[in-house]
């Protein structure tokens, strides 16, 4: 209980520290959510579902296309961007980003906590 | 080239993945990771996005066959999967009863998506506690005996028998091609 | 032949509703495991069914139970109860059946009899865990593990269709266990009717949920437009679809409207850009790959 109220807090952390970042979300690699901060409209067990699936497609086409370990997958849509990330074994970070988000940036800081996050789950 | 299109769906663990590695020519691709929740006492690894297998006939020819994840969580795959069909089977573990409503679900999510032949292929039935096949037709709401699609027995781990379930669903299409 | 498993797999409104689609004939019995809740119901009951209706409550350890019943009306003088309770080996009907011709009971009675077994099995909805066999029964009217044949002491000669026990027994369940809440349905989900006419009366929850069964309301929307909680809804619903009186079906999350043929719409505008070779291909295959298929399979496997 005292690990998804800390996980909880850095995820909340970051998506209200954080410029242009809307929301994000942990999830197990078998599509199940662990803890996330998510606009009200989107359903947290769908997002979660959806983020694995992604990023085990990703991971396979890393593998059979020969591009190597994946760092990242990443959706650029016209209203923003869904990044996916793997994040220590088994788990998944999405963080969803708006358009006016600085893609450098924006890499910089997944990253950080991701390393922060991946500690955590550890 | 023509492709045909299968899709391979039903519940978790009925057998989805093993169906499409018995009979693919080429390793077939999955995403199975780890399952974390009460799946993992069934199986260790679950299907999260699709499986994908193929078989081909010659140059011109070639049969895919697509599986889905067996999770509800997972319903966006079905509905990515299912509209690329040209038929589908919807597979249902016979000796895991607890599993006969989610497959209903499943069944009735195609149902309202499309109309495309297909048939329900019952997996497990040599397993202690397999139900018979009118019983599991009656639990996935199937009441009309003549109006129910068929319903036969796979080892999805047998290569001829895959196959004949195939010949099956086959069969469903050339009657709705006449 | 026959089908079993766990209660906490399968509930008994399921079943039933399986013995209802099949028109089954036969015991279904209900054991319930020693750490089940409900202590009244411990042990082994027998549900006799004919023709998917509801015909006997037995219990292998309770014998005449429903002379018992009798009994405690006191409605027969206890002559004719000795003689009713010596029947046992002779009797070729069932016992409310024989009551009436010989004019000891009178149809509210037997009628009566039939509401109180069917309170007994009622209470049976309470338990949560437990085991389930139905044991079909044979051409003989009979069943195989243990042999056994309709039990005509336990049998009022009425039946109640098992529909109506399903949509009582839940209702005067008092709270719904964690496995049925699990199949709860989701706030956007539509319903639709799997039978066509009721015979039974319903709620006004139950009816609203009744009437806008026709896969484009979501539950949501129903909650709007009668001002029932969505919780409650939601619930009714369960109790419903679990009876098989209702499914629960996908409504389109963004565009209700294209829920109705969704394939069809696609195929439309697949056809109206430049890809009609594409969709003619998705829409059909041709008969030689369905052909050069079944000879491929037939050959190499």
């Amino acid at each position: 209980m005292i690990q998804t109220l800390t996980l909880n807090d850095v995820l909340q952390q970051f998506v209200s520290g954080t410029p242009n970042i809307q929301g994000a979300a942990l999830v197990s690699s078998d599509g199940l959510p662990l803890s996330s901060i998510l606009p009200a409209s989107m359903d947290e067990e769908r997002t979660a579902a959806m983020s694995a699936a992604m990023l085990s497609l990703g991971e396979r086409i890393g593998k059979e296309l020969s591009r190597g370990v994946i760092e990242r997958i990443f959706v650029e849509g016209d209203k923003g961007y869904s990044i996916m990330v793997g994040c220590g074994e088994d788990i998944v970070l999405l963080v969803l980003a708006d358009k006016q988000a600085k893609q450098g940036l924006l890499f910089l800081e997944i990253k950080r906590i991701t390393a922060k996050l991946a500690k955590m789950v550890a | 080239m023509e492709a045909f299109n299968i899709a391979i769906t039903g519940n978790v663990g009925a057998g989805k993945t093993s169906f499409i590695k018995t009979i693919s020519e080429i390793e077939v691709v999955s995403t199975e990771k780890k399952a974390s929740d009460e799946v993992n006492q069934l199986k260790h690894n679950t299907t999260v996005a699709l499986d994908f297998g193929r078989l081909t006939l010659n140059a011109e020819q070639v049969l895919y066959l697509y599986g889905t994840p067996g999770q509800n969580r997972f319903d966006f795959m079905w509905e990515i999967i299912i509209e690329k069909a040209h038929a589908y089977i919807v597979l249902i573990d016979a000796h895991r009863p607890q599993d006969f409503y989610n497959g209903r679900r499943i069944f009735n999510f195609m149902q309202s998506k499309v109309n495309l032949p297909m048939i329900i292929g019952l997996t497990h039935t040599d397993c202690e506690g397999a139900w018979e096949a009118d019983d599991v037709a009656l639990a996935l709401g199937l009441k009309n005996r003549r109006r129910r699609p068929p319903i036969i027995t796979v080892n999805a781990s047998d290569s001829s028998s895959v196959a004949n379930s195939l010949i099956c669903l086959l069969e469903q299409l050339m009657m709705a091609n006449v | 032949m026959g089908i079993s498993g766990s209660l906490q797999d399968f509930s008994l409104p399921e079943i039933l509703q399986i013995i209802d689609n099949g028109s089954k004939s036969g015991r279904l019995s209900i054991t319930s495991s020693l750490k089940g809740k409900a202590l009244q119901n411990q042990g082994t009951n027998d549900l006799w069914f004919k023709n998917g209706n509801f015909v006997a409550l037995s219990n292998p350890f309770k014998y005449n139970n429903l002379l018992s019943l009798i009994k405690k009306e006191n409605i027969i003088s206890s002559k004719n109860i000795v003689k009713l309770y010596s029947l046992e080996r002779e009797i070729s009907i069932p016992l409310g059946e024989y009551c009436l011709q010989q004019s000891l009971l009178s149809v509210e009675r037997v009628n009566q009899l039939l509401e109180n077994q069917l309170k007994e099995v009622y209470s049976l909805f309470e338990l949560d865990d437990g085991w389930f066999f139905f044991d079909d029964a044979d051409s003989n009217n009979q069943v195989s593990e243990p042999k056994e044949s309709f039990p005509l002491m336990e049998m009022t000669g009425k039946k109640c269709d098992t529909l109506t026990i399903s949509l009582q027994g839940m209702r005067s369940l008092s709270k719904l266990d964690n496995r049925l809440t699990e199949q709860m349905p989701e706030p956007n989900s539509g319903l639709i009717k799997l039978e066509d006419n009721l015979n039974c009366k319903l709620l006004p929850i139950e009816a609203c949920l009744w009437d806008d069964a026709n896969g484009k309301m979501s539950l949501k929307k129903i909650a709007q437009k009668t001002l029932f909680e969505i919780q409650d809804l939601q619930t009714t619903a369960l109790r419903l679809i679990l009876i098989g009186l209702l499914e629960e079906v996908p409504v389109s999350r963004e565009e209700p409207q294209t829920y109705a043929a969704p394939s069809l719409e696609r195929k439309l505008a697949l056809s109206s850009t430049n890809s009609m070779v594409k969709t003619k291909s998705q829409g059909k295959v041709s008969n030689s790959l369905l052909g050069n298929l079944v000879d491929f399979l037939r050959n190499n496997f």
